[in-house]
């Protein structure tokens, strides 16, 4: 589904990815980690095309329908079009915009792309309200501007359920367990168990093993200096809980 | 600025009038001759060159009839009482004047002031000039017509009152003088719409004055619409006296216009009077709004809030001056301001000036203004998830405007903004 070939980027004329190479089948859940400033986000960035990081060299191939489409270049409200989802670590307030108008106009925009009928207001608001339940949020979250007050905890289940609505191919989750309480994120993890799917892929960014006990990955490689220096099943995460990564490194 | 065949005009207004009028129009054109209109020397016109885009030939319009037109239909409401003024005149044959709920009464302005209405020229005569004084002179000594509009004590009108003034057939550089004035009794209860709207592309300079007396403990929502031409100059003066335990929910929207000032004042004439001041501009091009107003707050336990807020496309430029004046008498005032701006043009300007002085020593006032662009990171969260660059940026220009739209009490008044509005945000289907 995905295949990352030497991928090369940075901001501002500084390289922070040095080379990636990563492929990503259908059905498979990824966790990348690593510590800070080795990559990690910027790859999920570059994967949905933020505007301020510049690919120098690479592809980011994803294949979707059997049609196969190098992601780089193109522009990040086409990629989402087309499957690909990221939860932010730091979700963005939009004042004066309700959730609900929000997503219907994301969904609907799926619609468009797909040449399908758009859902008009009620049974949209069915359909969310269904999706709200898998992440036990309240009633009243519907008509609130898009994260605006919205607790930390909040912001990030309101990820999760943007990738409930909008049933992605491919989602990144960047850090999505940084900066919950246990409670939170065993609602969080639970959500994202459920939207497992063998046509789905995720990849799941993250400092802490202990998200990988509820979520649990086929894949762990450990990012470094913009390098994947170490790729191995689940276990990887637990060896990396008890020794660090200094042994990684060396 | 000229105005073609001022004599003959004058002396046909002169033979019209009563006396009280006429030596009124007398003085005001004598104010008006010496005052001369303001230049970008004087402070408080310093950032609009008014007389630059007046500085020409005017003719008086000769003619009142509304051309037809389906964007006027569109415009007016079935459910509202719609008072129609065609350049300045009124039309009882376009206005809904025949079934008038009780407690409201409407006629022309000459016609109420035939009829000696000293309440009238009582309030007239006391309600001050304030930075716009040229141009109010000169809408006194030449306004043709206009409307009348009073509510009885303890009357509660229930539709929404909607005045249209509306320029029609007329020729480039004509000068018009809409005129209204507004007596909202003891305890009454009212929401009035008072648009401004061409739908011909014609340049001409509409001078419009709106007066509103406001007895105790009226409740009243007052919404002015300015939707002119936009190759049209606009200087509107609205002046309202409100008593005491009055209450007042203003609301001033702009979005025509080629260059636009509006002096909204407001005296509080009374204790514990209640008002607020919102605002909106919606402007693109190379048009200029500037918004003047004043809180005269002259009694105590008063309370103001006013937010005005400004999207500005293309290279236009607002204008905003907020002054709040608190007499030494006025104890216990609570004001508050804020003025906000999203500049989506890279050539948009804004010059924005909180102007309070505070002469009592037991009061709370606040004040801030901010200027900002569309973040980035919002515009890349929208497109994240699917909503293309141009949609993401009407959605978040909406949503800048939205809450103070919402802001507005009166559900008609709300939604035929709301209507408007839409027309700028052609990606979001809603």
């Amino acid at each position: 589904m995905l295949e990352i070939k030497d991928l090369h980027a940075g901001i501002e004329g500084k390289e922070i990815l040095k080379g990636i190479d990563l492929k990503v089948n259908a059905g498979e859940v990824h966790a990348i980690m690593g510590p800070n400033g080795s990559g990690k986000s910027t790859l999920s960035k570059v994967i949905a095309g933020h505007p301020q990081y510049a690919v120098t060299q690479g592809r980011i191939d994803y294949e979707v329908n059997f049609k196969k489409i190098n992601l780089v270049g193109m522009e990040p409200d086409l990629r989402a079009r087309e499957g690909v989802f990221m939860a932010f670590q730091y979700p963005v307030e939009i004042p004066g915009i309700p959730s609900s108008v929000f997503l219907r106009a994301a969904f609907n925009a799926i619609c468009r792309h797909q040449g399908a009928v758009e859902m008009d207001p009620i049974d949209f608001d069915k359909y969310l309200r269904e999706k709200m339940k898998l992440l036990s949020m309240d009633e009243n979250f519907i008509d609130r501007p898009v994260n605006v007050d919205f607790s930390g905890g909040e912001k990030k289940r309101n990820e999760i359920l943007q990738m409930a609505v909008l049933n992605p191919r491919l989602a990144v989750l960047d850090e999505t367990d940084s900066g919950l309480d246990i409670d939170s994120m065993k609602i969080v993890a639970e959500g994202v168990n459920k939207l497992r799917h063998p046509d789905n892929a995720i990849i799941l960014i993250t400092h802490y093993q202990r998200l990988l006990n509820y979520i649990q990955p086929d894949f762990v490689h450990i990012f470094y200096d913009g390098k994947i220096v170490k790729s191995e099943g689940k276990e990887l995460a637990l060896e990396v809980e008890s020794r660090g990564y200094d042994w990684l490194i060396k | 600025m000229k105005i073609e065949g001022l004599d003959v005009y004058q002396s046909k207004l002169a033979k019209a009038s009563g006396d009280w009028l006429k030596s009124f129009r007398q003085k005001s054109f004598g104010q008006w001759a010496t005052a001369g209109l303001p230049t970008i020397k004087d402070e408080e016109w310093k950032y609009t060159p008014v007389a630059d885009s007046v500085n020409r030939s005017f003719q008086m319009a000769s003619h009142h009839q509304l051309i037809e037109d389906k964007q006027f239909s569109d415009y007016r409401n079935k459910k509202d009482i719609n008072i129609v003024l065609v350049n300045g005149v009124l039309w009882n044959d376009l206005s809904d004047l025949r079934h008038l709920p009780q407690g409201l009464t409407v006629s022309s302005l000459n016609a109420a002031l035939a009829h000696n209405n000293t309440e009238i020229q009582d309030t007239i005569s006391k309600l001050t000039g304030n930075d716009t004084k040229a141009f109010l002179w000169m809408n006194q000594a030449l306004f043709l017509d206009g409307v009348f509009i009073q509510v009885a004590k303890g009357a509660t009108i229930e539709p929404l009152v909607h005045i249209i003034h509306v320029t029609s057939g007329i020729a480039d550089d004509t000068v018009l003088f809409p005129r209204s004035f507004m007596s909202i009794g003891e305890a009454a209860k009212v929401n009035i719409l008072e648009s401004h709207i061409c739908f011909e592309p014609v340049g001409y300079l509409s001078n419009a004055v709106t007066d509103m007396k406001i007895a105790s403990n009226a409740v009243v929502g007052y919404c002015k619409a300015q939707g002119e031409s936009h190759q049209a100059v606009h200087i509107g003066t609205t002046r309202i006296w409100q008593e005491a335990g009055s209450s007042l929910d203003t609301f001033s929207f702009i979005y025509g216009g080629q260059l636009s000032r509006h002096n909204l004042s407001i005296l509080l004439k009374g204790e514990g009077a209640y008002t607020i001041m919102n605002g909106l501009y919606a402007i693109d091009g190379s048009q200029h709004v500037d918004n003047h107003t004043l809180l005269d707050i002259q009694q105590p336990d008063c309370t103001c809030s006013q937010l005005y807020k400004g999207l500005l496309n293309g290279r236009s430029r607002a204008v905003f001056n907020g002054k709040i004046y608190v007499h030494p008498a006025a104890q216990k005032t609570n004001a508050y301001q804020l003025n906000k701006h999203l500049l989506l043009g890279k050539e948009a300007q804004v010059d924005t000036k909180p102007q309070l002085e505070i002469f009592a020593d037991d009061v709370k006032c606040t004040h801030g203004a901010t200027i900002g662009q569309l973040n980035e990171e919002e515009i890349f969260y929208l497109q994240s998830r699917c909503i293309n660059q141009k949609m993401a940026i009407e959605l978040l220009s909406k949503g800048f405007i939205d809450d103070i739209i919402n802001t507005i009490k009166t559900e008609a008044i709300r939604r035929k903004l709301s209507r408007l509005l839409l027309k700028r945000f052609p990606e979001v289907k809603l």
